[in-house]
Formats: structure tokens, C-alpha cells, sequence
């Protein structure tokens, strides 16, 4: 049986959010998207997405620390990131 | 009892400057502390007059003062040393009775706690400028972003080619405003830090300029070549260095010319002196000095604050771009600015061997 390929969307903005949507399900990819990491994380206890794609500056589990926990409990799901501030505090190594 | 060499060590490291006059207003003695007040070496000076070491009329209270044998304190006395550079102090002075009747009096020089202070106010504002701009970074951006991409998700239902030149609008203006806050947020990465020497640093800014501005200016090169190397980032140092020069230059060419334009680069060190409470003991000093026009009084405060600028076709970025990466290497940048003289000072700490 094949599983029809999901994204989650990781973003506090709801504008970015929106664009990521409407950009993927064009693109015929079905998306779910959560306004924090901590939302994200509660649902990957149930289930998990074929990639997930996260912001890393947002308020409570930040985009590195829900990294850490998807490395932990799903290491084979792929993580992408992105920042739209290039601060220094975003140039640490995601090993 | 303690022995006198002890007493001479206790002098010798004060932090007030003392000295030591006789009966004839002659120095007999001055500490270490005095000798960096006075910019004077002590040894060559005893037995001169007082005058040989700043002019102010302590003269005519120090005689009173004889006959009144009592200790007498003066507020906020303007000294004009020998080399004209005038220094604000308080200081004390105390009759000392004896075989040889003798005066001490003791320095406090007020103007270096004024610009310590000052210079303290200024750093918290930077930082607190900093923050403000981060914030509202972020806050910028990530509406931008949606909107931009929105206006790219837009134009690809659009059929109608004639139609991407609204959403053209939207994207390029929405680019505009990212690179405007990327510019306001400074250099994206802590500097780099690296023993350079400043002259490397100085010179490729000279020729970026003398190649700028061509014959409009006269470019003086005033170094001191023995400055040992500094730890700094090259490419932002050039950065910061060549806006305040760029600065000057534009100063210039946009002033009605009654005489050459000319900007004086000049390199030193500096010894024994605090940055916002760090004490270090040796700097290197890069001073910028132009004759154009000067700063208007009205913006002189707020000069390193982005967007604010004496040009009308200004950025208003350039200086405070410069102020942060002066402080990210625990320097300073500083303005003293009259018609026909503008002198940007930027003090960068040199370690020593010691690492102090």
C-alpha cells in the first residue's frame, strides 16, 4: 500500500506558512502545518510525515530543538530548515 | 615604620597624579600618574617652573595658601598644558610646613571620567540599538517573506504576461526592503579575529578612496609604522574603516570647495587607557580628519544611529555599521566635528604578550 506523500510545515508566521502550503499542494504534495514546534512534536508521538520542513526561530521549542527530537525518535525522517534571519545564533552545525 | 621605599611605591602607583612643588613654585617631584596627566617625563622637569607644566593661576592661590597653611580644593580648573591641549581636573592642594616649606597638590582629571561616562552611555545605546534592530528585523522579515512569496504564487496562475509586471513590483520592492533591514543588522557573522596589521588595513582603504575620488582630494598618510599587530577581522575592519572614510570624502565633495579637500589618515598607539570599564594597556588609534564642512550640531548625537545622515541621498548606515564592528572588537569609535575639521577616532585594544 502506498502512503501519499505528506509535509509538515513547522512555522510560527502565518503568511510563511500559507506560501509553503499553497507552493506544495500545487506541486500535488499534501501538507500539514503546526504554528510551533511543541504542536509538531505532540503529533509526532502518533504519526510522522515523509519529510518535514522547519523554521528555527519561533517561540517555545525553536527549529534546532525540535531537530534534536526528530534525530532522536525518527532518524530517518529528513529535516529541512530555514531562516530568513542570518544571525549568528542560527550558525550552529546540525550534525 | 615602614620604609621609604615603600611610600615611593605607593606613590609611584597611584591613580591621582601628584606633585610636589617648592617655596618658588618649582617642581621637586612628580608620580608616574602625573607624568601620563601632563603627557611630560617627570625627570627632565624637576627643578623647572610650574609653568613649564600647565599654565593656571595656582600661582596666586598657592601664595594664600602659604600663608593660610591650610589644604584647599578647587573644582573643575581648565589646565592648558605647554602643547596647548587643555585638560579639565579637580584638584587639591596642601601646604606641607617644615624645614622646606612645600606644596603637594593632587590631580583628579575629570574630563576622563566625563568621557568614560559618556563613552559607557554609548555603548548602551549601541547595544540597545542593536537589539531594537533585531527585533524588528525578524518581525520584518518574516511578513516580507510570506509576501514575496505570495506575489511568486500569484504570478505563476497568471496567464496573462502583461500582468508579471505587478508582481514584479511586488517582488523587487519586497527585496528591497530585506536588503535594507540586512544592511541595518550589520555584519551577519561575529568577527573573525586575527593578528593583522593595521596598515594593511589602512592603506587598500586609501587606495579604495584615492581611486573614489581621484583628484577631488588629497589623501595625507600620517602613520606610525612601529604599531605592533592588532587582533581584528580584516574585511570587516576595512568595512568599517573605509564607510568613515567614504564619509569624509562625500562631506567634502558635497561642500562648495573654498579650499583642496583633504583627509588626513593617521595612525598610533595609545597606552593606558578604558573602554567601557576595560582597562587596556596599550591600543592602536586610527584617526580619520577632514576639512569639509563639518556636522551639522544637530544630528552630531545621533550620528551613529542608523538612518540618520547629513545627506540628503544618504543611506544613513554607513557610520553605524562601522560603530558595531568597532565594538565587536572592544573598540570605540568617536566624533569631534567643527566647520573645517571633522576627526573620527576608532581605538582598537592590541594585545600584549601577557594577553591583558
Amino acid at each position: 500500500m502506498e502512503q501519499r506523500q505528506q509535509v509538515w510545515i513547522v512555522d510560527d508566521d502565518r503568511s510563511i506558512r500559507w506560501v509553503l502550503e499553497r507552493a506544495l499542494e500545487q506541486a500535488g504534495v499534501a501538507t500539514t502545518s503546526f504554528d510551533s514546534g511543541d504542536a509538531a512534536l505532540r503529533r509526532l508521538k502518533r504519526e510522522h510525515p515523509s519529510v518535514l520542513i522547519s523554521d528555527i526561530r519561533m517561540p517555545g521549542s525553536d527549529g534546532f530543538a525540535l531537530l534534536a527530537a526528530v534525530q532522536q525518535e525518527h532518524p530517518k525522517l529528513p529535516v529541512m530548515m530555514m531562516t530568513g534571519s542570518l544571525g549568528c545564533s542560527c550558525c550552529r552545525s546540525s550534525s | 615604620m615602614y620604609p621609604d621605599s615603600l611610600y615611593r611605591q605607593i606613590l609611584d602607583h597611584l591613580n591621582s597624579a601628584v606633585i610636589l612643588l617648592d617655596g618658588d613654585f618649582c617642581l621637586r617631584y612628580m608620580n608616574p600618574a602625573a607624568e601620563a596627566l601632563f603627557e611630560m617625563s617627570g625627570l627632565r622637569l624637576i627643578g623647572s617652573p610650574v609653568q613649564e607644566l600647565f599654565l593656571e593661576e595656582v600661582e596666586t592661590d598657592a601664595q594664600t595658601l602659604f600663608d593660610l597653611a591650610r589644604p584647599y580644593t578647587k573644582r573643575k580648573a581648565t589646565l592648558r598644558l605647554t602643547h596647548g591641549k587643555e585638560i579639565v581636573v579637580d584638584y587639591s592642594v596642601s601646604p606641607m610646613q617644615g624645614a622646606d616649606a612645600m606644596l603637594l597638590i593632587e590631580f583628579q582629571p575629570i574630563d576622563r571620567l566625563l568621557r568614560i561616562a559618556r563613552e559607557e552611555a554609548g555603548i548602551a545605546t549601541s547595544r540597545a540599538n542593536r537589539v531594537l534592530v533585531r527585533g524588528l528585523a525578524h518581525e520584518i522579515k518574516n511578513p516580507l517573506g510570506g509576501l514575496r512569496g505570495a506575489a511568486q504564487l500569484l504570478a505563476r496562475e497568471l496567464t496573462d504576461m502583461r500582468l508579471h509586471e505587478y508582481t514584479d513590483v511586488i517582488i523587487e520592492e519586497a527585496d528591497r526592503l530585506r536588503n535594507l533591514v540586512d544592511r541595518m543588522l550589520g555584519p551577519h557573522r561575529p568577527p573573525d579575529l586575527k593578528p593583522i596589521n593595521v596598515h594593511e588595513v589602512v592603506e587598500r582603504v586609501a587606495r579604495l578612496i584615492q581611486a573614489e575620488a581621484g583628484d577631488a582630494i588629497m589623501l595625507v598618510r600620517d602613520y606610525d609604522p612601529s604599531i605592533p599587530e592588532i587582533q581584528a577581522d580584516r574585511e570587516q575592519l576595512i568595512q568599517a574603516l573605509l564607510n568613515i572614510v567614504r564619509n569624509a570624502l562625500e562631506a567634502i565633495i558635497s561642500s562648495p570647495a573654498k579650499r583642496p579637500g583633504q583627509i588626513i589618515l593617521r595612525t598610533r598607539t595609545v597606552r593606558q587607557h578604558t573602554i567601557g570599564l576595560v582597562h587596556h594597556r596599550l591600543l592602536c588609534r586610527i584617526e580619520v580628519i577632514d576639512n569639509g564642512p563639518g556636522i551639522p550640531a544637530e544630528i552630531m548625537q545621533n550620528i551613529f544611529f542608523p538612518m540618520v545622515s547629513g545627506r540628503a541621498e544618504g543611506s544613513g548606515l554607513g557610520l553605524s555599521i562601522s560603530q558595531s564592528i568597532v565594538h565587536q572588537h572592544h573598540g570605540s569609535l568617536e566624533c569631534d566635528s567643527e566647520p573645517g575639521q571633522t576627526r573620527f577616532t576608532l581605538l582598537i585594544p592590541i594585545q600584549d604578550a601577557r594577553g591583558g
